[in-house]
């Protein structure tokens, strides 16, 4: 009998060790990195928010209230940001229609951003801030200050995903088919 | 038994979790040190962690105080990463040693080392260049 309970206790822990094991693996094999941010959740600092464009036209966030807002930290520098933008630009195109707005917020010099967005052919809105859009991102909870780094907030404006690295359309459509 | 059977399924959740370890802050996926080998020479010493790599073209140094001089930085020959958008760049991975000729300060002032480095993490992100203020300590036999 004890055998017996001792083989239960053994099954049920490493049943629990597995899913562990499981859950962690299909995080990272879904391309998110979960680790690295934190629940920090001043979304009013990014409402407040007013940065200018590339060429120097200073627009405040808070204009795209009321949309399904899909706001992309990125730089010229990373490489996997480079990555993931061409499927922003499909997505910005087949979504608008809904209510979907993407806008990107580069920690970068606006030159650059600039011959970087005519090159891919960006098609939603670029706004540049340099390294200070950094802490910014922290405060929507990019702890290590990494890119790219991906927030998707609902039509009232609250945080409803965060993604740190590349963000893949599947993933993106399936967040924002709750909240269309 | 039952401890054993403990033991087996601790170190499968602990061999898991262990996937789930945190993206590392810049300050630990990219250590750099900096010391004066030998009079008129600086070593870099950048200690990259397993998964984290260093762009070469991304390296970039200054002296300090005015009136020293870095002489051309020995950069090893790395390995080239391709990229469809960069094209090759080369990357350093592990441990890397630059050296560095440099001049001596005015009036035997002590030397800082102003390294700028900028990395990656092979799980998709990229840190923003990072600037290290190095002071440097003499090599023995000198000021």
């Amino acid at each position: 009998m004890t055998s017996l309970r001792a083989i239960a206790i053994c099954v049920a822990v490493a049943v629990l060790a597995l899913s562990a094991g499981y859950a962690t693996h299909v995080l990272l094999a879904d391309g998110t990195v979960a680790t690295g941010i934190s629940d920090a959740d001043d979304v009013e600092a990014l409402w407040k928010s007013e940065l200018p464009d590339v060429h120097g036209v200073r627009t405040s966030v808070a204009h795209w209230r009321g949309s399904v807002l899909v706001v992309n930290f990125w730089a010229t520098w990373c490489t996997p940001c480079r990555e993931e933008m061409p499927s922003f630009v499909t997505l910005q195109s087949e979504l608008a229609g809904k209510g979907v707005q993407f806008i990107g917020i580069a920690a970068d010099q606006a030159d650059k951003v600039d011959r970087f967005a005519k090159e891919l052919g960006i098609n939603y809105p670029l706004l540049v801030g340099g390294m200070d859009v950094l802490d910014l991102s922290a405060k929507l909870g990019n702890r290590i200050s990494a890119l790219p780094f991906t927030v998707i907030l609902d039509r009232q404006g609250r945080i409803a995903h965060r993604q740190l690295g590349i963000l893949k359309p599947e993933k993106l459509k399936s967040v924002i088919a709750k909240l269309s | 038994m039952l401890d054993r059977c403990i033991f087996i399924a601790a170190s499968f959740l602990v061999a898991t979790s262990v996937l789930a370890e945190d993206l590392l802050d810049p300050s630990v996926a990219f250590r750099t040190a900096a010391r004066l080998v030998k009079p008129g020479l600086i070593e870099v010493r950048y200690d990259t962690a397993p998964g984290y790599y260093l762009y070469r073209d991304r390296l970039e140094f200054r002296i300090e105080p005015a009136g020293a001089t870095l002489g051309k930085p020995q950069l090893p020959p790395g390995k080239v990463k391709e990229d469809e958008f960069f094209g090759k760049s080369v990357i350093y991975r592990n441990r890397t040693v630059v050296r560095i000729p440099v001049s001596s300060a005015p009036a035997g002032q002590p030397l800082t080392l102003i390294a700028d480095l900028q990395g990656c993490a092979d799980l998709g992100v990229c840190y923003p260049p990072v600037r290290r203020t190095l002071p440097l300590a003499a090599a023995p036999g000198t000021q």
